[in-house]
Order: C-alpha cells, then sequence, then structure tokens
C-alpha cells in the first residue's frame, strides 16, 4: 500500500487526470452538433407566412345550414359579404384541402370535391388569376389527391394540384414557439399566393378532440410529424400563429362523429347540415366543436389559443350571421 | 490529519466549479428539445419499411394497389391519430391493401389486417370502435357489417374492410370469409372474461374490452364493460378479473379512493360492503367478488344502481366468478 500522497504527486495525477478529461472534452466538442440533425437539404433560409388576411372584411362569422354541401358554401360566403370581398381579381388564391387520406369521398375523412369545387369556381367568379390546391397527405399523395375525388375536382375546375415533394418544403420556425422550429413545412407552394382559403371537414380525433379549421394547418408539416402527436394542442396553437389565412370553411353538412380521424364506416358519419365559414379559426371550431357533441373547452386548443389572440372561443359576441341554404 | 493549501483548496473549488458549469450546460441544452432529433431517428426506422409485402389473396377480387406494411413506428403514415389506440392496446404489425371486383372506375374496397400482440388487445380495438346499431356477423369470433365496411377480430387479428361505397355488404362478406377460411373461429378462442357480465338488459353490441385507464382510473385495466338498459333506467357494468382475491380487494378501495378525490360523496348503506356514490348526478359502485373487480358505472338513478349490483353479484356468483 502506499504511504500519504504528496503535494508533487497530487497534482501529477490532477494533471493526467485533467488531461484526460480535457481529450474527452476535446472529442466530444469536434463532434458536436447544436442544431441536430436537419430535416432539409442545405441550409436554407428559414421561410416565414406572410399575413393573408384582409382587415377591411372586418372578423365575421356565417353558419348556414343544409344538405347541398356547394349550395351551403355559397350562402355561408355569401352572408360574409361574398367571395368578392377577400378575393380580388388578379388574385393568386391557395386552397389549403384536407387531403390526408387514401380514401373514397363517401367517408368524409377528407376535403368533399363538391366544396372544392365550389370554392374554386367562386375564386374564378371573384377573378382570381390562380387557384392552387395543395396538402401534404399522410399517405401516398397521388393516391390520395386521386381516391379522394380532390384531384378530379381541381383539375375540373381549372386548379393547380401541387402535390407534396422534397424539394417543396422549406424550414419554418414560429417565434416563440417550442415545438415548430426549423421544421419543413410545405411551403413553396405558396410562393406568389395572395389569398389562402383553408376547406376541412368536421372529424373527431382519437388525440386531439377534434380535427377542425386550426388541425387542418397540420397537413402543412412535413417530416416525422406524428411526434407532435405527443403534444397535440401546443403544436395546434403554433399552427395557429405560423399562418393567417385569409378564411375558413368548415364541413359539416356530415360530421365524422366517432373513430375519426380516419372513421371507415358511414356509420362514423352524421348529418349535422352546417357549413361554417369564418375570418376567425378559433370561433369557427368552437362553433364546429357542437357539431361533435363537444364543449369547447373540451378542445383546450381552443382557449390556448385564444389567450394568444388568435380569435375568440365565444363565437356568439361575434354575431354570427345565420342562414339556410337552398340547393 | 493533513491541512489543506489554499492552493488545493482553490483547485478543489475550481473543479467543483467546472462540474456546476456542466450541469447547467447539459440543463440548457435539454431544455431546448429539438423534435427533429426524434424525428430523424424515426425517419431512419420508416426507410426499413419491407416494399414486398404478401398479402392473401381473395377470390373474385383484383389486387387495385400494392400491399402494405406498417410498424409501431409507421403506423400514423396510415391512420394517423388513430394510432395511439392500436399502440396503447398492444400493436404488432397492420398490412392493407385495396381491391376492386372490376378493373376500372368501380367501387373498391380496402383491407386492413391488424396484428396485435395478443387476443385482448385486438378485442380491446375491435369493441373500442365498434359501430352501434350495425348487423352483427356469424364470422370469426365476432364481426359485424355496416353500409360500407365490415369489422371483425380473430384472436390476436383485428380485420377492417372499407368499401369506397354504400351497398358493398355481400362483397365484403364473401372477402372477409376468404380471408378467415383458413383459420375459423373455435369455442375456445372465445374467451371466458367475457361472460363476466350477464346478458339481461345488456344493450346489444355494447360489450368492450377497456385496455386501460377505464372510467378515467388509470390503475383500472382490461376491463369488460358494457351498457345495460331497463325501463327504470340505465348505466354501465364492469368487471375485471385479478390474480388475486386480494389484488381484487386492493383495486376496489383504490377506485373508490379515486372516486372520492372526483368529489364523489357516498349513499345510503352499503350493499353488502360495496357503498354506493353518487358523482355530477350519476351513480357508481365498485366492489370485489373474489377476484373480479366488478361495479356499475354512470347509473342514472341510485335505485337503478342497487338493483344491478344485486344483478351482477348473483351473476358472478353463480358462474363462480373466476373467469
Amino acid at each position: 500500500m502506499s504511504g500519504p500522497l504528496d503535494r508533487r504527486a497530487f497534482l501529477a495525477r490532477l494533471g493526467r487526470s485533467g488531461g484526460v478529461a480535457a481529450l474527452l472534452a476535446a472529442i466530444g466538442y469536434s463532434r458536436r452538433d447544436l442544431l441536430g440533425p436537419e430535416l432539409l437539404s442545405d441550409h436554407e433560409p428559414e421561410f416565414a407566412f406572410p399575413d393573408y388576411r384582409v382587415p377591411e372584411a372586418g372578423v365575421r362569422l356565417s353558419i348556414v345550414t343544409g344538405d347541398d354541401r356547394a349550395a351551403c358554401a355559397r350562402t355561408a360566403l355569401a352572408q360574409l359579404g361574398g367571395l368578392g370581398r377577400f378575393v380580388k381579381p388578379g388574385d393568386q388564391v391557395l386552397l389549403k384541402v384536407n387531403a390526408a387520406f387514401a380514401l373514397p369521398p363517401l367517408l368524409c375523412a377528407t376535403t368533399h370535391p363538391e366544396l372544392l369545387a365550389e370554392v374554386i369556381r367562386l375564386c374564378r367568379e371573384a377573378g382570381a388569376k390562380r387557384v392552387v390546391v395543395t396538402d401534404n397527405s399522410i399517405n401516398d399523395p397521388a393516391s390520395c389527391f386521386r381516391l379522394t375525388g380532390i384531384e378530379q375536382a381541381a383539375v375540373e375546375g381549372g386548379a393547380e394540384v401541387v402535390l407534396p415533394a422534397d424539394h417543396l418544403f422549406r424550414p419554418v420556425t414560429v417565434p416563440g414557439g417550442a415545438l415548430i422550429r426549423r421544421w419543413p413545412v410545405l411551403a413553396r407552394p405558396f410562393d406568389g399566393i395572395t389569398k389562402v382559403i383553408g376547406l376541412s371537414p368536421v372529424k373527431s380525433h382519437h388525440r386531439s378532440g377534434a380535427s377542425l379549421s386550426l388541425k387542418n394547418w397540420y397537413g402543412l408539416l412535413g417530416g416525422r410529424r406524428n411526434v407532435f402527436h405527443q403534444d397535440i394542442h401546443s403544436v395546434i396553437v403554433e399552427l395557429g400563429r405560423m399562418i393567417r389565412p385569409t378564411l375558413v370553411l368548415l364541413d359539416g353538412v356530415q360530421a365524422m362523429i366517432s373513430n375519426g380521424p380516419t372513421g371507415g364506416s358511414l356509420s362514423d358519419l352524421r348529418a349535422t347540415r352546417t357549413m361554417i365559414a369564418s375570418t376567425d379559426l378559433v370561433a369557427a371550431d368552437a362553433c364546429a366543436a357542437g357539431l361533435l357533441g363537444l364543449t369547447p373547452d373540451q378542445l383546450p386548443h381552443l382557449a390556448r389559443a385564444a389567450a394568444e389572440g388568435l380569435g375568440t372561443v365565444d363565437f356568439e359576441t361575434l354575431a354570427p350571421v345565420r342562414g339556410e341554404a337552398s340547393s | 490529519m493533513n491541512a489543506t493549501s489554499p492552493a488545493e483548496r482553490r483547485t478543489g473549488y475550481a473543479i467543483l466549479l467546472l462540474l456546476a458549469l456542466i450541469v447547467a450546460g447539459l440543463l440548457h441544452v435539454q431544455r431546448r428539445f429539438n423534435p427533429a432529433v426524434t424525428a430523424a431517428a424515426h425517419a431512419a426506422l420508416a426507410a426499413t419499411r419491407r416494399p414486398d409485402v404478401a398479402f392473401p389473396e381473395l377470390p373474385g377480387a383484383q389486387p387495385a394497389g400494392a400491399a402494405e406494411s406498417f410498424d409501431a413506428d409507421t403506423l400514423a403514415d396510415k391512420i394517423d391519430g388513430r394510432a395511439e389506440l392500436y399502440l396503447e392496446a398492444g400493436f404488432e404489425e397492420l398490412r392493407c391493401r385495396r381491391f376492386q371486383a372490376d378493373a376500372g372506375n368501380g367501387p373498391w374496397f380496402e383491407v386492413y389486417l391488424y396484428a396485435m400482440k395478443h387476443a385482448d388487445a385486438a378485442y380491446a380495438v375491435f369493441t373500442g370502435q365498434r359501430r352501434e346499431g350495425a348487423e352483427p356477423l356469424e364470422l370469426g369470433e365476432e364481426a359485424y357489417v355496416t353500409e360500407n365496411a365490415l369489422f371483425l377480430v380473430q384472436g390476436a387479428m383485428y380485420v377492417e374492410l372499407v368499401g369506397s361505397a354504400a351497398g358493398q355488404r355481400d362483397e365484403l362478406i364473401a372477402a372477409a370469409r376468404a380471408l378467415m377460411g383458413a383459420s375459423p373461429a373455435g369455442a375456445a378462442a372465445v374467451r371466458k372474461e367475457r361472460d363476466l357480465l350477464p346478458a339481461e338488459a345488456q344493450v346489444p353490441g355494447t360489450l368492450e374490452l377497456l385496455s386501460q385507464d377505464a372510467f378515467g382510473f388509470d390503475q383500472l385495466d382490461q376491463v369488460y364493460a358494457a351498457r345495460y338498459r331497463t325501463p327504470e333506467g340505465e348505466g354501465v357494468l364492469f368487471a375485471a378479473a385479478r390474480a388475486s382475491a386480494g389484488a381484487a380487494q386492493e383495486l376496489a378501495r383504490a377506485y373508490e379512493a379515486f372516486l372520492e378525490s372526483n368529489g364523489a360523496t357516498v349513499r345510503g348503506e352499503p350493499l353488502g360492503g360495496a357503498r354506493v356514490f353518487e358523482l355530477f348526478g350519476r351513480f357508481e359502485v365498485v366492489w370485489a367478488e373474489g377476484p373480479v373487480v366488478a361495479g356499475v358505472h354512470d347509473a342514472t338513478s341510485e335505485a337503478w344502481a342497487r338493483d344491478r349490483v344485486g344483478q351482477l353479484r348473483r351473476h358472478l356468483r353463480s358462474a363462480g366468478g373466476v373467469p
């Protein structure tokens, strides 16, 4: 056994230990990656969505009952003063549909082609120079756009269908966001776009409670976005901050009241006979929650979005215009 | 004892300071968690998906697309937010493929074969999504068909056939029979636990297996529950087998404590040791019957809840109480 440690031996040992620690630290430093794995090639500059709202159109909500989607959409927009109040001649309009699944339109898991066809027609009527239809599908995009009937409705209406592809994504960071940070977002289809309209079905959602107009922007996210399901309400609020669209239409003519977001059976649907159009997404979603038998406080993201100034949960304060659609 | 020199003390303090700085640095980096790290790891896993997926042939139907396979890491790529339902129950693999009776633009249907980790997991996802009012079928262990879709469970396999149009009933049944042809349902495959609940007054198509977090209580899992209705009221009866009478007793007490912590108040006299609780105008009872935790949930009246306690007790005792 060695004797007591003298000063020289202590300093020698300290020096050797320090050397090993310094060597390990140097190796770690040389291999550091402060940004984490890049989901996008190159160091592309970040993209920020412009504000697509039309301030002079005000904050409004329109609720229409009926069975004919096209008529409901027409009436709902007319009650907001007509689509011409939002879309001006020469505008380039992007319609963000829900084409998440390769499922038939009768299941109402995706934006119904009848609604899309009517909105494209109204955009044309308002003088839109160009109408783009896009979504980052969950299933194979070509199958999704074809089997949902969205592609056919878009093409027949004279709109461009943009299917997601790697080169169409740009990194986006929501200022102050904890989740969407340098995350790949389907942003290139927005090049030149002056107005954005969200078209979403009203659906229950196993994770978030409901999939409505705010959740619809989830379809712009790329990468392995299902990681966000672990904090779904937070990411929905961040999506609301990420993009401020011109207006949204929520299709509750047939609502998926159970087994969402994919459903599968016609018995998952209920004829709730309602179309909602609004410039306030929080108000539209709070209103649509009732179609699913939910109260707004059962969807925590709504209160959080309202607290961040994205809209109002108390949609009646907007004095919604109510009406009935005739075919 | 050796005296410590000022130089040694300063060195010691410097090392401690360095360690504290390292800890602070680690905490700072962890706070800036980037989901992309997880995402990239998942992307690497997704890339290992097999392109050549075997899928059963269906007589009279032609494949209308390639067969696909999804594992636990990629399931959300197919069914998005519903993936958690399967993952929580115990999921192994999903294989799916579209079929069409006639080539061209006619109706099609997609077959989803969910391989679950065990039969209870399959039964849980089958019953958890059961469509009320659907037509039951003699197929597999249990099955039903709706206007456009067919759902069945067979052992650890849960199967969906989803049609693109209403009126495909016969086509879907034929396809499902072909799928099940090689493995017909046997009486032995039907789990005895389902018989824990009485048939009388049970609303058809409401029996389900709650694999976890039953009624919001995280300790209550593998619970069979069904809705019951009589002219006097309605509610849910439930039963869950446990390893021993002691374990059942302990769980029943824990559930009572959970009810009380959520504001439930005791009503009237206990029924043979089982206390009746009122919670937000509804009535709850839980007790242990041998190795079975049994109870009444969400009853519309106290009298109805008490009557159901008697009914469930008699049933469990006549059945021996042990699955």
